[in-house]
Order: structure tokens, then C-alpha cells, then sequence
């Protein structure tokens, strides 16, 4: 078990993505900034097209080729020496050989991120084999180990089964055995959980955080949903139309909440015991095109405490701790 | 006074044949639906809940009739106070008893045709089941898009003109056109983001209220499913283990299966310490069931007489309306 500490692994500094859509760019993640440290927990939530995907992707540049890091940083921090990610080309070999073994990621479904063609045993053994000089049998023992260590009964034998023969949740412990196998600093986990029913979900859940206390692993998860990351993670950054604008501890967030967009989201989704002849709150309108963001701030359109002010760019309120938003309304409404 | 029970499922079952070989021969049978008991009062919400496999959706493309089952009963109750069942109809009597029987999709990108307008759409339903001129269609249509809060000359754009929240609620009014009693509503939300799912949620309570409508409420997130029914069926490989009031469901669940998936549900508060359930395992297979209990291979209670003898869908002792199928539970015949 390794304890959770304040060193930092992995910083985001003032993130810009762009994608060009036929002849306009269209901005994904819009400034975002956050820190990840050893050992610890970040998740990333927001609703689809918030850019919480896009900027996943950029720390790993595993962007598509009509995308591309417009500004900002990602450095990566390793046995002192400092790493800017960002600055590496996207096919490098530095890059490459991060990408896997110490930065790696699972995706939201595992159904498409197996290829149906190579049996699992060959696609978790690709990882080791590419990053480190062992032979092919180690490789898989390897492997084989690690699927054990993650539930999946006679491992060793369903190595040379091919994903059809998997189920959704053993498709996933694959998945993270994949990403798991190099024993990566950190670990990026976009939706994991989304494509599995909730039995499965908890399952794996489980699994991540004893990972996590097994290997030391810092974990960022990206999710929409508000439950897995107070499970989860210490720390949340919510995003909003490419812009953290809520960043602090679990409970600073949840309990706390200062901006009207996290506000809004936690009263949005219904709770057990919830009074039924009550009504859910609702956030009016539905997210902006990106191609065409309004000035200033991007929820101002849908929120209940917007004024003139909202028009110009708000500023990033310091809450305390690590506790910031970015509104000009944080004081308000609470 | 006592609702009024506007469908009574007896016995359902719907099979889906397994074929094999180089004859096609049917070697088995899917059983995604497996002797289903239930009833519907009129202007009640049920939920339906499980895991996907278990069923849900067949059984409610069963109840409006878009899949043949392959036995059981399903009597409905007509508004002029007859009741029939809707397997033994034949084709243009059960075209006027689905009048009554509407169904809402999980994805509106899918359901919607993307070559035909909103009015089209509409229009197609209405004049099927003969309902008033041009000039009146174009009227009741203008109506249900300002129902579901759409403004009435959206009706000539086409469905990629409509963000996903907005296609939703035209499914729902399209669903509202011939006037239907009962919607079957199969994972209405969960393709939505969550502010917009509250948005839909809202919006089909107001409806419920205003229209009289009864609604057999689909999906796997159970918060969601205990915010919109009155009672609630969960559902696991095919069968019912457990029927009650959402109220009792949500304090008392009586079946490990409900347990489990209740204490599975993420809750955004960092305080939370409810002890969470983890289930080994995956669902079984619905061709190949496992003897006795069909939850005995995940459950965490099993006993000995589990793998043998399948538990019966009970009332449940000391209550009215809470019925589970589970062997460890004392139901009311026990205690007399």
C-alpha cells in the first residue's frame, strides 16, 4: 500500500485543444489547468462535448490528426526531472515510450478498444513486449498474473481467447490489464464504467482502487457521473464547454459547491428517497455549439444568477485549499 | 378508491429460438422473458429495472406488441370497459386495441427518420388510425409539440435540426398522438446528458398528470426509475424477483439481487457509508439458466435448497403489496 501524497506528477497548465472542423476550428478544451498528484485520485466530470474526453486525449497527444495541442503545457514529472509532453512531437519516441508504461489509459468501451482479431493474451502481452526486454514466455506469465490479480478465473488459459469469448466486465479487466501490465505511474480512465451495468460497474470500481493501493497508481477518471467520482476519486475538476470551472477536494466540491453549473448538476440527478411530488431541477437550454461560444461566460445563457457582468471572461476565484471557481458569482445563491 | 387495473400479464414468456447448424435446425431457445406475472393500474407509473440481458426490453416490446410472444396472457383493459387479450387478437382487432398502447425508444437519434419531417412523422400515426382532416392534423400536431414545450412550426424541420434532449420529448409527443393510455417508456433517458434528462423526466410527469396517462417506465439506473414509479418490478434473467411499492423497495429490499444492485448506486456524498454489496460474477447466460434460484451463482445468502427449487414470486410476510421470489424470505403463506 502506498500512501497518498503531495508530490505532483503530472501538471496542466493553461490547455488549449483545437480541432478544425471543415474550414472553422473549433475549440474542445478552452484554458484548462489542474494537477494530478502521486497516489491520488482526479476526476474529471462534466456532460458530453465538455472537452473532459478532448483533454484527456492531449496528455497523451492521442489526438485525431485534424486536432492538435494549440497552447498551454503538460509536463510530466519523473525522478525530478520534468517532462513537457505537450512539446514532444506526437509520433516521437519519447512520447511512445511513456505512452503504455507510465502514462496509460482505459477507454469507455471495451467492446471497441479490443482488436476482435488478436487473441487477449497477444494484446496484453504487446504492451510489455514493447516497452521492456523480456522474452515471450515472461510476457505472458505476466500477463497471465495480472488477470489474476484481477479476478478472472484459469487466466492462464484464456490468454488464447479472443474478446468475443469475454464478457462486457471481463472485457474491461482486460482492458485494464492492458493498461495495467507496465505498471504505469499514472492511469487515465476515460468513462470506464459507462458501457457496464451497475453490478459489473461496482466490480470494477473495486478493482481500480486496489490497484490503486496495490501499485500506487495516480488515477485520472473522467465520468459524467457525480456518485463514481465522490466514490472515487480526492480531488474533482468539473468542466464546462472546454473550461474547468470548478476545481477543489471531494468535499469542497460536493459539499460546497460555488459555482451554479456544479449546483445545478448535483440537484439534477435524482437520489434515493428523493420526494417524488417534487420536481428534479433542471438546467434550462442545452450546451452552446462550440464553434459558436458566447462571450465571456460560457454558462451565463443557462444560469440562474447570470447578469451583465457574466458577458466579460469571469475570473478564477481562489475558495480556499485547493478550492477554486470560475465565476463571478460565487458568493451567491448558495 | 381502488385504481382500476388497466393490464394484467399472466404467465408471459418470449423465446427466442437458437438456430445451429448447416439446417438451421433450432437447437434452444433464449428465454428472455420467463413466466412474468404483473399487473398495471391505470395512471400508475411501474418501473422495471435489471441489468441488460434480464429481459426488460423484450418483455416491453412484448406488451405493445412488436414482438409475438410465445405464450402467456396479456389482458388489457379498453376504456369502454372490455377487456382483451392482446395474443389472441387477430390482426385488426389488435390494431385497434394498440391505438390505446404507445412505446418511446431509448435513442431518439434512431427512432426518428431522418428523410421525413416532424409533421410527417406525426401525420403518419394520425391518419393510419383515421384521425380528423389535414387542416385537424395539423392542429393536434401543433398542440403536442407545445405539450412537450416545442414551438408548433418546428413540425416542418427534420430531426437533425434537434438536439438530443429535444428529439426525446418529439418521441414522446409522437408517442401522444393517437391519444394512447399506456406508454411503455424503454430507457427514455439514458442515452441524455443529465441536465436534460431531468428536463424529459419533468416533462413526463406533467404529461402523466395532465393527459391521465399510465406508464410502464424502463431503464437500469434506479434512482431515476424510483423518482418516476409508484411501484417497481426487478427483473433478473428473465423473471421477477421482486415487486413493491418504490417506497418499501428503496428501504426494505428484501431480494440479495435488489440489495445488491441498490447498494451499487453511486451516491455523490463523500459521507456516504452505506456498505456496498459487490457481486462475483457475471449474468448468466439467458439460454442456459442455472437450475433453482437463477440468482444462486452470485448470491452472497445462497443455501442448499437455492440450487434445486426455484423460488416463487410470494408475498412477502406483515406486508400488502411487497412481493419477492427468494427462499429466505418469510412470506405470508409461511406464518399461516
Amino acid at each position: 500500500m502506498v500512501a497518498k501524497t503531495d508530490e505532483l506528477l503530472l501538471k496542466v497548465d493553461e490547455l488549449h485543444t483545437e480541432f478544425t472542423v471543415g474550414k472553422r476550428r473549433v475549440q474542445a478544451v478552452n484554458g484548462v489547468s489542474f494537477e494530478v498528484r502521486r497516489g491520488r485520485t482526479l476526476g474529471i466530470v462534466g456532460e458530453s462535448g465538455c472537452g473532459k474526453s478532448a483533454t484527456a486525449h492531449s496528455i497523451l497527444q492521442l489526438l485525431p490528426k485534424h486536432g492538435g495541442i494549440a497552447g498551454g503545457s503538460v509536463t510530466y514529472y519523473k525522478d525530478g526531472k520534468d517532462i513537457a509532453l505537450s512539446a514532444l512531437p506526437r509520433n516521437s519516441s519519447q512520447l511512445r515510450a511513456i505512452r503504455g508504461k507510465e502514462i496509460s489509459m482505459i477507454f469507455q468501451d471495451p467492446m471497441a478498444s479490443l482488436n476482435p482479431v488478436y487473441t487477449i493474451g497477444n494484446q496484453i502481452c504487446e504492451n510489455v513486449l514493447q516497452h521492456e526486454a523480456i522474452g515471450r514466455k515472461a510476457a505472458r506469465a505476466r500477463a497471465a498474473d495480472m488477470l489474476t490479480q484481477l479476478g478472472i478465473p484459469l487466466a492462464a488459459s484464456r490468454l488464447d481467447d479472443y474478446p468475443h469469448q469475454f464478457s462486457g466486465g471481463m472485457k474491461q479487466r482486460a482492458m485494464i490489464a492492458m493498461a495495467m501490465i507496465c505498471n504505469p505511474q499514472l492511469l487515465i480512465a476515460d468513462e470506464p464504467t459507462t458501457a457496464l451495468d451497475v453490478t459489473i460497474q461496482a466490480q470494477i470500481l473495486e478493482l481500480m482502487k486496489k490497484v490503486q493501493q496495490d501499485f500506487g497508481t495516480s488515477i485520472i477518471l473522467i465520468t459524467h457521473n457525480m456518485g463514481i467520482v465522490s466514490d472515487m476519486a480526492d480531488d474533482i475538476a468539473v468542466m464546462y464547454m472546454g473550461k474547468v470551472v470548478e476545481y477543489g477536494t471531494v468535499r469542497e466540491v460536493l459539499k460546497t459547491p460555488r459555482h451554479p453549473y456544479t449546483r445545478a448538476l448535483l440537484k439534477s440527478v435524482p437520489l434515493p428517497g428523493l420526494n417524488k411530488s417534487e420536481r428534479l431541477a433542471t438546467i434550462p437550454g442545452s450546451t452552446p455549439d462550440p464553434s459558436e461560444m458566447p462571450p465571456g461566460c460560457p454558462f451565463a445563457p443557462r444560469c440562474g444568477l447570470a447578469s451583465d457582468v457574466c458577458r466579460e471572461e469571469p475570473p478564477e476565484v481562489e475558495l480556499g485549499g485547493h478550492h477554486r471557481a470560475r465565476c463571478w458569482h460565487t458568493g451567491e445563491g448558495a | 378508491m381502488e385504481q382500476e387495473v388497466i393490464l394484467e400479464v399472466k404467465g408471459l414468456k418470449m423465446y427466442y429460438p437458437i438456430y445451429s447448424g448447416v439446417f438451421k435446425k433450432v437447437t434452444g431457445h433464449v428465454k428472455a422473458v420467463d413466466d412474468v406475472n404483473l399487473y398495471v393500474k391505470r395512471g400508475e407509473t411501474l418501473g422495471l429495472v435489471g441489468e441488460s440481458g434480464c429481459g426488460k426490453s423484450s418483455l416491453g416490446k412484448c406488451l405493445v406488441r412488436l414482438q409475438r410472444p410465445t405464450g402467456g396472457e396479456m389482458r388489457y383493459r379498453l376504456p369502454d370497459g372490455q377487456t382483451r387479450d392482446l395474443l389472441t387478437l387477430s390482426k385488426q382487432e389488435s390494431f385497434d386495441v394498440r391505438k390505446h398502447v404507445q412505446i418511446v425508444f431509448q435513442d431518439p437519434y434512431s427512432s426518428l427518420n431522418p428523410v421525413k419531417t416532424i409533421y410527417e412523422a406525426f401525420d403518419e400515426p394520425l391518419r393510419k388510425h383515421k384521425m380528423g382532416n389535414k387542416a385537424e392534423r395539423k392542429a393536434i400536431i401543433g398542440q403536442l409539440l407545445e405539450s412537450v414545450n416545442l414551438r408548433p412550426d418546428y413540425m416542418y424541420r427534420y430531426p437533425h435540426e434537434f438536439s438530443g434532449g429535444q428529439r426525446q420529448r418529439i418521441c414522446i409527443a409522437r408517442a401522444l398522438c393517437i391519444n394512447p393510455e399506456l406508454i411503455v417508456c424503454d430507457e427514455p433517458v439514458s442515452a441524455l446528458d443529465v441536465s436534460i434528462q431531468a428536463q424529459v423526466l419533468n416533462l413526463m410527469k406533467d404529461l402523466q398528470q395532465r393527459f391521465g396517462l399510465t406508464y410502464i417506465f424502463i431503464a437500469h439506473d434506479l434512482s431515476v426509475v424510483e423518482y418516476m414509479s409508484d411501484r417497481i418490478a426487478v427483473m433478473y434473467l428473465g423473471q421477477i424477483v421482486e415487486l413493491a411499492p418504490a417506497g418499501s423497495m428503496y428501504s426494505e429490499p428484501r431480494h440479495p439481487y435488489t440489495e445488491a444492485l441498490l447498494s451499487a448506486i453511486p451516491i455523490p456524498d463523500p459521507d456516504d457509508s452505506r456498505e456496498r454489496i459487490v457481486l462475483r460474477g457475471d449474468v448468466p447466460s439467458p439460454a442456459n439458466p442455472p437450475q433453482g434460484c437463477r440468482f444462486h451463482t452470485r448470491c452472497p445468502k445462497c443455501i442448499d435448497i437455492c440450487k434445486t427449487v426455484p423460488p416463487e414470486l410470494r408475498l412477502v410476510a406483515g406486508t400488502e403489496d411487497h412481493y419477492t421470489a427468494c427462499h429466505l424470505v418469510e412470506t405470508e403463506e409461511d406464518v399461516q
